[in-house]
């Protein structure tokens, strides 16, 4: 698995941690507030409950008992129920037999239903007044149930959308540096491959010095590269090498390398990052001569024109071209060789670059000075 | 001697191929692109085409496809700067005989060009320094028309010797390559043998020793 694969992973595991935990931790402190209220509410009732008992003497109470357990009945439709005693005496009881509780404020599970059990038990006089109050949990728990379903599916949609944003933004920034990677390959086997060649022996004069100078040649290519890779590294408007690049001789050796190439010189010099400038002139041409038969380089003082009569690009291509994208194998022709490498050349100079496909006019790539 | 096509645009690794191989005796047929390359096979019987991947007329891939018709019959080994496992997979599916990956060591190279010609039987077999014959296909080594008889050692050596003519090989790899990986033992027993060639054959200026490195035959 490649680097960048591998800590994309890694952080997108660190960030599902973070959002559960995260959601994980809200729906906790929302649920905990959500039962204090419950229970502050419930202790409402019952203390008015008991209230009512405490100021009702015993032979009121027997006498009220039938009102007292209408109230109870009333209660049991909203999912309370309720116990009124007085001393031995029972007023009101909605409870199912076996219904107990203890403590004070409890939860109990009586036949798989969570109920909220508040008892409280007074001193009146010479009576024991004691309230049983039980509210069923259902309302409480239903809610919170659905409330984390929803933090789980939207957690799960945040994290899927944030993952692909991270996906696509590592590997656009893995994928210049990739190719840069692959461009060091051809000139370090230059360097090697001589030096072998060298140590084979049995070279004339002339073979050794040509074997030296192709590895000095290919040394200063691999200075180059690392030049780029080290601005690309950095890529900041102004941090780059500005000098004055003769478009001439520029376009002479790309023609050197391309014979097939028409090159139009309509500006005597631009003013750039030679290796640069080189660096995009050469992806761009060679991006256009894998597309088409045809190509043509034209510098003027507007800008750089790379034009080809390849197969017209759909729309959705040149959005992804002019977003800087690499296109795949099979999608516009080759690799889309340096595409994203060319976007950032362009902005590092302040130019804009601008890819332009129509139908028996060809596609041309447009690189303005002053974007 | 096998005639090699070279399909690389950049010229100066192209230009190192062809000196590589034409050290050890074989030709090496320069073509920039993939429409060169074409060229070159309509006009010339080619043993075997050593292709890079990235060319700027067309892809290796799409050129290995339209000589899988014409030209099935060249085992074509990819040079390539890709390492990808993708891209490998895609050149050997694509019918390449072996991936090499850039930066790659000389040595490696033709070692792969000597396997790839031994499966399609377009490896020379047999070699002549002055009076002695070398028959590899045989294991015969003949010196003035009579059979030398050698040890497993040093026939493994010479062979060494001859696949590699012309490269100057250091004991270390002379161990490697003639003993095995697996072989814990000392510069010497390379000298050891290399005198007993030399003697048995007469190959004393043939052999020629790279001074504080190793061997080298000259052909």
């Amino acid at each position: 698995m490649q680097l960048w694969k591998k800590n994309f992973l890694a952080v997108y595991l660190l960030l599902l941690l973070v959002i559960y935990g995260g959601l994980l931790l809200l729906d906790a402190y929302i649920s905990k507030n959500e039962m204090e209220l419950w229970v502050e509410r419930a202790r409402n009732s019952e203390k008015s409950i008991c209230d009512l008992a405490e100021g009702l003497k015993e032979e009121e109470i027997s006498r009220i008992s039938m009102g007292m357990n209408r109230m109870a009945e009333r209660f049991l439709t909203q999912g309370v129920r309720i116990r009124i005693r007085m001393n031995t005496y029972i007023a009101a009881d909605s409870f199912q037999k076996g219904d107990r509780a203890d403590g004070p404020v409890e939860i109990q599970n009586w036949k798989g239903i969570d109920y909220l059990v508040i008892r409280e038990e007074r001193n009146v006089e010479d009576a024991v007044i004691e309230v049983m109050y039980a509210e069923n949990l259902e309302g409480l728990s239903q809610p919170q149930a659905r409330r984390m379903w929803i933090f789980c599916g939207g957690g799960f949609l945040f994290a899927a959308v944030l993952g692909l944003f991270l996906y696509y933004t590592m590997r656009r920034i893995n994928r210049p540096v990739n190719q840069i990677a692959h461009e060091l390959r051809t000139p370090l086997t230059g360097i090697r491959g001589y030096a072998e060649y060298m140590m084979m022996g049995g070279l004339t004069e002339e073979d050794q010095f040509y074997a030296a100078q192709q590895i000095v040649e290919s040394a200063r290519s691999l200075e180059d590269i690392t030049e780029k890779l080290l601005i690309m590294g950095n890529v900041r408007k102004g941090s780059i090498r500005m000098e004055r690049i003769r478009v001439g001789k520029v376009l002479g050796e790309l023609k050197e390398k391309y014979p097939g190439v028409e090159t139009v010189c309509q500006a005597e010099a631009v003013d750039g990052d030679a290796t640069l400038v080189r660096c995009l002139l050469e992806n761009l041409t060679a991006n256009a001569v894998n597309a088409g038969q045809q190509v043509r380089v034209t510098v003027d003082e507007v800008g750089i024109k790379v034009w080809n009569d390849g197969e017209t690009l759909d729309a959705g291509t040149v959005r992804a071209l002019n977003r800087g994208q690499e296109l795949q194998n099979g999608r516009g022709g080759r690799h889309g060789y340096g595409i994203s490498v060319c976007q950032e050349i362009a902005k590092v100079h302040g130019w804009r670059l601008v890819y332009r496909s129509v139908k028996e006019e060809g596609t041309t790539v447009v690189c303005q000075f002053g974007s | 001697m096998a005639d090699i096509l070279i399909v690389e645009d950049d010229k100066r690794i192209n230009e190192l191929i062809r000196r590589t191989l034409s050290m050890t005796g074989h030709q090496g047929f320069p073509a920039f692109s993939g429409r060169e390359a074409l060229f070159v096979l309509e006009g010339k019987r080619i043993d075997l085409i050593l292709l890079d991947i990235g060319l700027p007329d067309m892809d290796g891939f799409g050129l290995m496809k339209r000589l899988a018709g014409e030209y099935a019959d060249i085992p074509v080994i990819c040079v390539t700067a890709r390492d990808e496992v993708p891209d490998r997979v895609k050149g050997l599916k694509g019918g390449a005989e072996d991936y090499i990956v850039k930066p790659f060591a000389v040595e490696e190279l033709l070692a792969r060009i000597q396997v790839v010609l031994r499966r399609f039987h377009k490896e020379q077999n047999v070699f002549y320094i002055r009076d002695v014959e070398v028959d590899l296909s045989g294991a015969v080594v003949k010196r003035g028309g009579r059979t030398v008889e050698l040890t497993n050692r040093e026939y493994e050596l010479l062979k060494v010797l001859l696949l590699n003519r012309n490269i100057a090989l250091s004991r270390e790899r002379l161990l490697e390559l003639a003993w095995g990986m697996d072989f814990y033992g000392d510069d010497r027993t390379v000298d050891v043998h290399i005198r007993r060639l030399r003697q048995k054959l007469g190959l004393e200026k043939d052999i020629r020793t790279i001074f504080k490195y190793g061997y080298r035959l000259e052909v």
